[in-house]
């Protein structure tokens, strides 16, 4: 697991993740130990963002939301403007979680 | 032909407007327009042909935090959608409900999302009575204006507490108080005003009538305790595409029998089980079956 800690370090980027769905909640979502904030918008539309200090070993994703089963879903991660996840899927129980490993990688230099 | 399909299009396409800029909530009811769900959702322009009401409404959640405020607003055609189209825009009522409430997310529990809230309702509405024992049988215009106070619990139930492969519903309670009028329970008749001309050649008798529906009997208003309960059943078999409805409804004075039982199976938006397309219902109202169809446009 990377250890990150934002807020002190000046590499650290904004990741930015949409998620949208009909759903009750966003339970929660989290990138390795980051919590990303979600919020409802309008249509159905959830997003956060976490700053995140980026490397290239591989994190681990997760988003669990509570809708009835079978609701479909659309998920998009991205830092500095490039998608680092971009899936759609449908649930098949009640309390989902998505899980993904995704790498957020130290820009080129 | 041409007038009355742009009436129509008017009626729908300022409903439609109004419930984009409100975001309004996915609802179901009975065919009398009553419903104790409030489901957050997109936006959705309702008509209830059995009540023949068109509703929408507006949703917001304050803030990131768990309690959510609205308010939706509904009118209802005089004389069904026939006389809006007819009679231009011939209403007969309106209605305004704002509501704030909470939800609650318990993990491990079968009640998997819980929304507790308290609502009030205003009504205006405008009835045709024939007064018991009128000798002249005229329809006099009446005016009603109620409010309502009450509160209602939503909860969503899965079986399987959240894993999967159990039976998921969602549950409806609602009870109100306030002023309510049986212009409902009254029978409907046509008060007709008739001219006769006798013809000397031919006697023959021509007959010139002008008729309007209208209520008969004793009406009265009071204030009364209302209570609905609704519980919609999803299908697994369907993809959770089709839900089965139980209905409960309680009010003294709408029926002779207060207690209306009923019955409706829903559809849902492909991939979108909290998004109700629409509907048919079946509700025995003074033991007399009662059909109903409502249509949702989400958006």
């Amino acid at each position: 697991m990377v250890k990150t800690d934002p807020g002190s370090d000046p590499n650290a980027v904004n990741v930015s993740v949409a998620f949208a769905a009909v759903v009750f909640d966003v339970d929660s979502c989290t990138i390795d130990d980051v919590i990303v904030r979600m919020s409802r918008g309008d249509d159905d539309k959830w997003s956060g963002q976490a700053l995140i200090v980026p490397s290239s070993a591989k994190r681990q994703f997760r988003l669990s939301f509570r809708a009835p089963s079978q609701t479909d879903f659309a998920l998009t991660v991205k830092a500095r403007g490039t998608k680092l996840l971009d899936m759609s899927d449908t649930s098949d129980k009640a309390q989902f979680t998505i899980e993904k490993e995704l790498v957020v990688p130290p820009a080129a230099d | 032909m041409t007038c009355r399909l742009f009436t129509v299009a008017v009626v729908l396409l300022v409903g439609s407007l109004t419930a984009s800029l409100a975001h309004a909530q996915a609802i179901f009811e009975s065919s009398d327009g009553e419903s104790s769900l409030a489901l957050r959702s997109g936006g959705l322009l309702h008509i209830n042909f059995a009540d023949a009401s068109v509703s929408f409404g507006l949703v917001r959640q304050v803030s990131t935090d768990r309690v959510h405020f609205g308010i939706d607003g509904k009118l209802n055609a005089k004389d069904g959608f026939v006389s809006i189209v007819s009679d231009g825009f011939a209403l007969g009522g309106g209605q305004v409900t704002g509501f704030l409430g909470r939800d609650f997310s318990p993990r491990t529990s079968m009640l998997q999302y819980q929304f507790v809230g308290v609502r009030v309702e205003y009504t205006h509405s405008s009835f045709d009575i024939v007064p018991d024992g009128s000798a002249t049988l005229e329809a006099i215009s009446t005016p009603f204006n109620g409010s309502t106070v009450g509160g209602f619990y939503n909860a969503f139930i899965d079986t399987a507490r959240g894993k999967g492969g159990g039976q998921e519903l969602l549950l409806g309670v609602a009870i109100d108080y306030g002023r309510r009028n049986n212009a409902d329970s009254l029978d409907e008749v046509q008060v007709c005003d008739a001219i006769n001309s006798l013809t000397t050649s031919a006697q023959t008798v021509r007959t010139v009538s002008k008729c309007k529906t209208a209520s008969v009997g004793a009406y009265e208003t009071s204030n009364r305790v209302t209570a609905s309960v609704d519980l919609l059943w999803y299908q697994r078999w369907s993809s959770n595409r089709i839900a089965v409805a139980f209905t409960g409804r309680y009010d003294e004075l709408k029926h002779r029998r207060p207690f209306v039982p009923g019955f409706g199976i829903f559809v849902t938006e492909s991939g979108a089980p909290l998004k109700v397309q629409g509907g048919i219902t079946i509700e025995a109202i003074d033991g007399k079956p009662r059909f109903g169809l409502q249509v949702g446009f989400p958006f």
